[in-house]
């Protein structure tokens, strides 16, 4: 009885899902009859294979074929024609071995594992399944789980629900820079030009080195012939740096580390030495400094003085600036720059970063003869804290700078937000108090181009109704007063307010890039992707930056006196370049450090600066006694345009893309 | 007084660039502008590095051996 039973339930059942299935309505009957169908094995399939990164696709559908059909093996090409390292695998597999090191690829080959990097909803229990399957997975982050997946099991990692993606782990490409590609200084993994910077010394006034960074070595000694440290006043020589004496003179920002190696690093500590910077065997000499113009101008001094004494060709790199100044290279710290430079001394200055930042204020003041011309701009403080005598105190303070041609009378003033007019004397100072708003308002003639320099120093109670509504006045001191009518006017610091009218994105290059003698930089991006130590964002793929094209923040010209900067534009958005171990986290947070080396990936022009002194320092060495004229014609002679650049020059790209190729080969008289 | 102005601190020693009229400074030069009140910390050709009073600053730049100067100014990295 209890067999029939059992037997007889089934039966029962069998025949009430035969009898459920006749009264299903037809669009559902259709349904299920489609899933039958081959076609209908297409439908999960797309479904399961668009999780998987495309890299992967094919190693898990050559896994499936080769389980279902072990016949068909002989596919796969014979061994002797495989590359040794990645023979026996599958050819999605063999792909993805030939993007990882000799070491993974070996270990590849032995196990059949593939290192993957899983987005998914439930870490833990992803990371569970992949050791039952005989793989190793760690969790990272509540979303991201690093594995080691048997090749055979990539199909079934895909179907887990609680997975959203899988992407091949490629670590870093083991060939160059993308941007030396771009530059032309490597092509098909090979650089195109003999020099590597041998005999010349490349000066870095930054935020200090790593003096132990591989990158910075070589045969087991510093490539540091001269470290000053400009906060503690210490110089140490190679022989100091070795006995381990500039070992207290940290890089915490890390920006002079990186910068040094984009110039000259060896690309040690990389794989195969794969991110050597652009001139590998130069002499490096670097002083970190307080970023003071005082201590730039003693430091590229010092830097020059040791390349006398040494008997080099030096080109200096300077990735920093300022917006006090007349942006025509007349600041003391300019000129100097054109008096230390010459043949063999050649200065390389970063264009800024202000690409899009309404700093900058430019009106022409010029009325028709009968009424006198007229131009306003409006502007607005931000709020900051300060150190005040008492503590911490939140004030709006800005600088303002507004600067005519000396041919030109005009008043200059600023009408305050309650409508209070403040005027500068004729000459000196006045100060204005109104309780609620300081301004200091002064006038003078500069003593090297006789233009007049306005200045206005505002300082506001931190409510909006004393931070908006500012107004800088221009007009003519009576009808035609004006020759030229240029007004061109500077906030210092865009943390310190914004023009809200009358802000042009153009005159962004500051001080001293606007010096005569120095090459100024722009930039351009070359990478939009890396794998960095961030859990959360372990592999960044900045998918909206078009590579190629020009960095938005990179800060366009002329200068005031129309002199055409930048001269060039140069790979700067996301260089691989060296990482300061003392780097603090604040300074570079994890997703800039690379995975896996003692890398980072920054952008800004103070990243293109240092490709060019590299490239400098190249072609001082083919001719250590080229002066900065010489070295800016061949320079400007060898760029390149494109689709992005457009017609040079221009005021974002100067006169075109580097091409460091050229650059070497071109011909003096060319 | 200024009572926003004087919230703040405000230094009581300047650091400053100095272009002499001179090309090339002597030592009479530098003791002049040592008078002055500048403490010289670098020469490097006609222009001298150095630190001054708050006070002083005005009597330095009204000096007739003095063409220029410039408050040391701190600049961003890029």
């Amino acid at each position: 009885m209890a067999k029939k039973k059992r037997v007889a339930k089934p039966a029962k059942k069998a025949a009430k899902r035969r009898t459920t299935k006749k009264k299903t309505p037809a669009k559902t009957r259709h349904v299920r009859s489609r899933r039958r169908t081959p076609e209908s094995e297409a439908a999960p399939e797309r479904s399961y294979l668009g999780k998987l990164d495309p890299m992967l696709r094919l190693g898990a559908s050559r896994a499936k074929v080769e389980a279902r059909f072990q016949t068909r093996a002989p596919e796969v090409p014979a061994a002797a024609e495989r590359p040794e390292a990645v023979s026996g695998l599958s050819l999605g597999i063999q792909s993805l071995a030939s993007r990882m090191s000799k070491v993974g690829a070996e270990r590849l080959r032995k196990e059949d594992l593939v290192s993957v990097v899983v987005d998914c909803r439930a870490g833990e229990s992803v990371r569970d399944r992949v050791d039952q399957w005989g793989g190793c997975g760690t969790r990272v982050s509540p979303s991201t789980v690093v594995a080691r997946v048997p090749r055979t099991e990539l199909e079934s990692l895909a179907r887990l629900s609680a997975v959203r993606y899988v992407e091949a782990s490629t670590k870093l490409k083991l060939h160059s820079d993308l941007a030396h590609v771009s530059s032309g200084l490597v092509r098909a993994g090979v650089r195109t030009v003999a020099q590597t910077g041998a005999g010349v010394l490349v000066g870095v006034v930054d935020t200090g080195i790593d003096v132990s960074h591989p990158a910075f070595r070589s045969g087991g000694k510093t490539r540091i012939v001269n470290y000053l440290d400009q906060f503690t006043d210490q110089e140490f020589d190679a022989a100091k740096i070795d006995a381990g004496d500039a070992a207290g003179s940290t890089d915490t920002v890390g920006h002079g580390t990186h910068v040094a190696g984009i110039a000259a690093g060896n690309g040690g500590g990389s794989p195969n030495s794969s991110l050597r910077g652009v001139a590998p065997e130069a002499d490096l000499a670097v002083v970190k400094s307080t970023l003071e113009t005082a201590d730039i101008l003693t430091a590229i001094a010092h830097i020059f003085d040791i390349a006398k004494a040494r008997n080099q060709p030096a080109v200096v790199n300077c990735s920093f600036g300022g917006h006090v100044g007349g942006h025509d290279g007349s600041t003391i710290i300019e000129r100097t720059i054109d008096e230390l430079s010459g043949p063999g001394r050649i200065v390389v200055v970063s264009a800024g970063n202000e690409g899009s930042d309404p700093i900058h204020a430019h009106g022409v003041v010029r009325g028709d003869g009968s009424t006198a011309g007229r131009w306003e701009a409006k502007f607005s403080l931000s709020p900051r804290t300060f150190q005040g005598e008492s503590g911490p105190v939140e004030l709006g303070i800005l600088f303002l700078q507004v600067w005519h041609q000396r041919e030109d009378r005009l008043k200059i003033r600023l009408r305050a937000p309650g409508g209070n007019v403040l005027d500068p004397p004729a000459e000196g100072s006045k100060e204005y108090d109104f309780g609620s708003f300081f301004v200091d308002a002064s006038r003078q003639v500069h003593p090297y181009s006789g233009d007049t320099l306005v200045t206005f120093e505002v300082i506001t109670l931190p409510q909006s109704q004393w931070l908006t509504n500012w107004t800088l006045v221009a007009e003519e001191d009576s009808p035609g007063s004006a020759t030229v009518g240029a007004v061109h006017a500077w906030i210092r610091d865009g943390a310190e307010g914004r023009f809200t009218t009358g802000a042009t994105f153009e005159y962004l290059i500051g001080m001293p890039a606007t010096a005569y003698s120095a090459v100024t930089v722009a930039s351009y991006a070359t990478r939009n992707q890396w794998k960095s130590r961030d859990p959360q964002n372990p592999s960044i793929h900045l998918e909206a930056l078009a590579l190629e094209a020009l960095s938005t923040f990179s800060s366009p010209g002329p200068t005031r006196d129309g002199d055409n900067k930048p001269e060039v534009a140069a790979p700067g958005e996301w260089l691989l370049a060296p990482l300061s171990k003392d780097a603090l986290a604040s300074e570079l947070p994890l997703f800039t450090r690379v995975s896996g080396i003692e890398y980072a990936s920054l952008r800004g022009t103070s990243m293109s600066a240092p490709y060019v002194t590299g490239s400098l320092a190249l072609l001082l060495q083919k001719d250590g006694s080229l002066d900065w004229g010489e070295a800016k014609r061949r320079l400007i002679k060898s760029t390149r345009q494109d689709r992005h650049s457009g017609v040079c020059w221009n005021a974002r790209w100067g006169y075109g893309k580097l091409d460091v190729e050229r650059l070497l080969t071109i011909e003096p008289n060319a | 007084m200024h009572k926003l102005r004087d919230q703040l601190k405000r230094p009581e020693t300047l650091r400053v660039i100095v272009e002499l009229e001179v090309r090339s400074p002597e030592d009479k030069d530098l003791e002049h502008l040592g008078d002055l009140g500048l403490d010289v910390e670098r020469v490097v050709g006609n222009k001298v590095v150095g630190s001054i009073p708050a006070a002083k600053l005005e009597g330095l730049e009204a000096d007739d051996s003095v063409r220029m100067v410039e408050r040391s100014e701190k600049l961003g990295l890029h």
